[in-house]
């Protein structure tokens, strides 16, 4: 029971991950699902979906069909979807109905390729696993089928991994970002996948470098450093000191041609704490511990990436966990503004939203942790 | 690694003969590793003096967080690495859904990988029910399978029935229909019988295997015929029962 949230929404989970990594890039995405998944996605998950003409669908899987295992009617239906939509791929996505009755959704997808000749996708989605595990395969997938390996590497040129509204929403964080990056000299070739094409991505083993920026984004970076020897550099330029410092560890990786994954930034003792994405939260991390000198914790909800884990890293996998870490008496938290509701006694918290835990209730407000709003608030909170 | 499963109908003498081929493929010096996939989890009972070993399912049941591969892989006679899947609670829970579980937990836990076996042998309870007893065939797992069958109406039955659900999965690079296997019963007229059932369903006959009282005779000894009777005739027939099994198949 120790996994039961009582307070907390249930985070994005896995389809959801899959559906906001590929969204904008032409595929054709169905959830295999009664439709309340894919609800789910489209009402809660995906900030671009309203005025959007993605194609994401549901399969609208009922009882006699899951019963009498019809998958030939979900395969002759989306063949047919195929034929009126045109897609450039198909995204298949297992729910909890396929996953009890063993959908084969890898093999649905395969007999689709065969006949219709479209690149075609199985994911192996529960919907009980998180967001993160989706946008990685989602990725991978994608990269292993679409990008194309001949192509010199050019310098100065990068691509962006694990890009999604789910971690970035879609105001201001990944326009600034890219900004920081694109200030200091750097172009970008693709990025994964939010504000790139599918043609982007094809050409996009160009870059001489990718920067990881979440860790949905860290198994594609090491999938294209083993497949085309790619270096890449993990962390999120949130201001100018940052992307400094993240070009620096870009230039060093052109270079050398070796991967730069900068060392922990926590600390055994923490005087600080930060809840969410683990990449965001080591940058943050970062940040703090070069303007303030403090101490730092940092708890991952989600995916952590061993690589930057050190002392003072921990996962946090349930509700009670999360409560457990709030109630040490940290001088302040950054988090979600949906975890502070768990801290028994008030103390300081900085409220950073991310979409997969609070949904839609922020996903319009501009992110409080970029540019020179990082350091006001650093100084504000931290120092004082 | 060549992945081979072996299907047919219910007491046709599937986990008799694939223990068996196991033995022999050992004796001929390839490492194998063969997966019971039945709730009965009486596969692999000929190669462990009898006993039945601790299921997939069992594992998961007891310890789900902790499991290591030895807990669900145990070296029977002639080295042979055995593991069965396991079933759900009788009377309540999925069999085939079970099936699944235990095979993703193999995959979660690298066991082809840390075996690295030469040959995987899966044995299939009866007919394809439903998708759980298909998962052997998917992508990824078997590439070719044998299904027993004597002369019996039912086991012919079942047999084309086997392998029309492989053809109807052609498309999604399931496994292959590589042969049948005649476990004889002595009905009339057998080996037509079958040898026409091949012919409709476009493969051969690539062992027949006679009836033998030393069958029973091993199994009352809790071992295989292989085993305990490698100079006897019947020994030899399941010996070359490996070798058409080997140049019947090939590596994934
Ligand atoms: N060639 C043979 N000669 C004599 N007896 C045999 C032969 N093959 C199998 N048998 C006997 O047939 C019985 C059923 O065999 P086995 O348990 O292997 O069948 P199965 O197909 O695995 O059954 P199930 O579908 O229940 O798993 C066993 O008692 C076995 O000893
Ligand atoms: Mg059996």
């Amino acid at each position: 029971m120790y996994k039961l949230t009582v307070q907390l929404p249930p985070f994005s989970p896995d389809y959801s991950g899959v559906c906001s990594a590929l969204f904008e890039l032409g595929g054709l995405l169905l959830i295999h699902d009664a439709s309340g998944c894919t609800g789910n996605y489209t009402g809660y998950d995906e900030p671009r979906w309203y005025g959007s003409d993605s194609k994401v669908f549901c399969t609208a899987l009922r009882e006699i069909d899951a019963v009498l295992g019809n998958d030939d009617k979900l395969t002759e239906k989306i063949l047919e979807a195929m034929e009126a939509l045109s897609p450039r791929f198909v995204g298949l996505m297992g729910s909890p109905v396929p996953t009890v009755i063993g959908a084969d959704l890898q093999g649905i997808a395969t007999e689709i390729e065969s006949r219709s000749g479209i690149p075609a996708f199985g994911f192996s989605t529960t919907g009980l696993q998180l967001y993160d595990w989706g946008i990685s395969e989602a990725l991978l997938a994608l990269s292993r089928r679409f990008v194309r390996p001949d192509r010199a590497k050019t310098k100065g040129t990068i691509n962006l991994l694990g890009a999604t509204p789910l971690d970035f929403g879609t105001k201001n964080f990944l326009p600034h970002m890219k900004g920081e990056l694109e200030a200091r000299g750097l172009e970008v070739s693709a990025c994964f996948a939010m504000g790139s094409s599918l043609d982007d991505i094809a050409e996009s083993a160009s870059a001489s470098v990718n920067v990881v920026l979440s860790a949905g984004g860290y198994g594609l970076a090491r999938y294209l450093f083993s497949r085309f020897g790619t270096p890449f550099v993990v962390g999120q330029p949130l201001d100018g000191i940052l992307a400094d410092d993240l070009c620096l560890m870009i230039d060093r990786a052109e270079r050398t041609g070796e991967s730069q994954i900068p060392g922990p930034a926590s600390s055994e003792n923490g005087e600080v704490l930060l809840i969410g994405e683990h990449v965001t939260m080591h940058s943050l991390a970062r940040r703090i511990v070069m303007e303030s000198g403090k101490t730092v914790h940092i708890g991952c909800p989600f995916r952590r990436i061993g690589e930057i884990s050190g002392p003072g890293t921990f996962d946090l996998p349930s509700e009670q966990s999360i409560a457990e870490s709030l109630s040490r008496g940290y001088g302040s938290v950054f988090g979600d503004p949906l975890y502070r509701g768990l801290m028994k006694d008030g103390g300081n918290y900085v409220e950073i939203p991310h979409v997969a835990v609070s949904s839609k209730l922020y996903w319009n407000d501009p992110s409080p942790i970029l540019g020179d709003g990082l350091s006001h608030l650093l100084k504000g909170v931290v120092l004082s | 690694m060549r992945k081979i499963a072996v299907y047919g109908k219910g007491g046709i003498g599937k986990s008799t003969t694939t223990a068996n081929l196991s033995a022999a493929l050992s004796r001929m010096g390839y490492k194998v590793m063969q997966i019971g996939c039945d709730p009965k989890s009486d596969s692999t009972s000929g190669l462990n003096g009898g006993k039945e070993i601790p299921t997939v399912l069992d594992a998961i049941r007891e310890m789900p967080d902790r499991i290591s591969l030895e807990d669900i892989v145990f070296e029977g006679a002639g080295g042979v690495l055995c593991v069965e899947a396991g079933g759900p609670t009788p009377g309540i829970g999925c069999a085939g859904r079970g099936i699944i579980t235990a095979f993703e937990k193999l995959e979660e836990l690298n066991a082809y990988e840390v075996y690295r076996p030469d040959i995987v042998l899966y044995d299939v309870l009866g007919d394809v029910v439903c998708g759980g007893f298909a998962m052997p065939v998917r992508g990824g797992y078997a590439r070719d399978v044998f299904i027993v069958t004597s002369g019996e109406k039912m086991a012919l039955f079942a047999a084309r029935n086997i392998a029309t659900a492989l053809s109807n999965f052609k498309n999604r690079g399931y496994a292959r229909l590589a042969g049948l296997i005649l476990n004889s019963r002595n009905v009339r007229n057998e080996a037509d019988l079958v040898k026409a059932l091949a012919d409709e369903i476009g493969t051969s006959v690539v062992k027949v295997l006679s009836r033998s009282p030393m069958v029973q005779q091993a199994e009352d000894m809790n071992g295989t015929v292989v085993d305990l009777f490698p100079e006897s005739s019947m020994g030899e027939e399941y010996m070359d029962l490996a070798r058409k099994v080997l140049e019947g198949s090939s590596d994934v």
